[in-house]
């Protein structure tokens, strides 16, 4: 310990380690001072200063605070872009945001919604587009704030999980994950309350950009229904 | 099993992990009502009230020195909580280890000392029992129930 505590007071780490002129012999084991004892030792010696002005004060402010309970009554979303309609998935459903991949195309297998085969994460996931299920004269023409409003949109391959099942689809960009309170959600447009399948089931507004809330449910029924 | 270290003065002291609510920086308390011994002030978190003890005064008689490494362990849960206050709380242990912490010696004390002795290469250490420290002396001191992280 004090053997230590002595390399520790002389920064050993620059004089005979991986800073210094590697002679050290701990290195062997170590491989660089980072993993060496000696070096955690002086890190925690740091915390031996004493406590600055205004800490004290300012950390019991901090924890005296309540925090703020979530709503239980609220739904998590997933919010994301697709063309210019903003989209929402409940974020249950939500199994991965990946970087976009290159889809493969499946021989005889055309169909204008499904893209093709995608690898997510090493697996290889079907690929379907959500472009025919937009509606053409809704949201966009709603006010919405153009699509690339920051400049900084990434396209993304969402990956979701219903039933124990994961479907892949190419988003334009992934705004994150919102909550929602349930008393917000619009019910959709009458001539969407009339197909009794379409997924888009409410509608609610995230940060002044208008959103439709799709149902996993019957989105991946029609997932399904482009590769039967 | 996941043992919290710490110090108080010159020894070493752990408390099982699991009964740690949260490890908070020292922040002003409240001053404490007298009575109490080893009271160092009352804790106002998250619009509750919490009795914090200075385990060294109770210890050793003296107070703990503030430092960076100084903290206040929150333990308990529903039925409670207390802060403990201690020094260096910066390293854990697993007790179950082989070479780390074997029990090797026993000796009285007073109760919310474990009388066994775990020893690693740093040292020995003594297992603190919180619960004989929440007297209901303190836990009236306490405000409303206050839920646990």
């Amino acid at each position: 310990m004090t053997h230590r505590l002595a390399l520790a007071e002389s920064q050993c780490w620059k004089r005979i380690g991986t800073h210094g002129d590697r002679s050290c012999e701990e290195l062997e084991y170590c491989i660089h001072c980072r993993s060496c004892p000696v070096y955690h030792l002086a890190g925690r010696r740091l915390l031996d200063r004493p406590i600055p002005a205004e800490y004290r004060e300012e950390w019991r402010r901090r924890l005296a605070e309540i925090p703020e309970t979530p709503d239980p009554d609220s739904l998590g979303l997933m919010v994301f872009r697709v063309a210019g309609h903003w989209l929402a998935l409940p974020s249950s459903c939500l199994d991965a945001t990946l970087n976009p991949a290159p889809v493969r195309k499946v021989p005889h297998r055309g169909h204008r919604h499904f893209l093709g085969l995608v690898n997510a994460q090493g697996e290889l996931q079907l690929c379907f587009t959500l472009e025919h299920l937009l509606d053409p004269h809704g949201s966009e023409t709603a006010g919405n704030p153009a699509p690339t409003g920051t400049g900084r949109a990434f396209p993304r391959l969402l990956v979701i999980k219903v039933r124990g099942q994961r479907w892949a689809f190419p988003a334009d960009e992934v705004l994150g994950i919102e909550r929602q309170p349930r008393a917000r959600l619009q019910p959709p447009p009458a001539h969407l309350r009339l197909a009794p399948d379409h997924p888009v089931t409410a509608l609610c507004e995230v940060e002044g950009r208008r959103v439709s809330l799709l149902d996993p449910e019957r989105l991946v029924a029609h997932f399904a229904e482009a590769v039967r | 099993m996941l043992l919290l270290l710490f110090k108080l003065g010159a020894r070493r002291y752990a408390l099982d992990a699991m009964a740690v609510a949260q490890v908070l920086p020292v922040p002003t308390l409240e001053p404490a009502p007298p009575g109490p011994q080893g009271l160092a002030g009352l804790l106002r978190y998250r619009g509750g009230l919490v009795p914090v003890l200075d385990l060294r005064q109770i210890a050793e008689g003296e107070p703990c020195v503030l430092a960076l490494s100084s903290r206040v362990i929150l333990v308990g849960g529903r039925d409670g909580l207390l802060g403990l206050l201690a020094e260096h709380v910066t390293d854990t242990a697993h007790l179950d280890a082989a070479h780390q912490l074997a029990a090797i010696a026993r000796q009285s004390g007073p109760d919310w000392l474990d009388p066994t002795l775990y020893e690693d290469e740093e040292g020995l250490a003594q297992r603190v029992h919180w619960a004989a420290l929440l007297t209901p002396e303190l836990r009236a001191l306490a405000g409303p129930e206050v839920d646990p992280p």
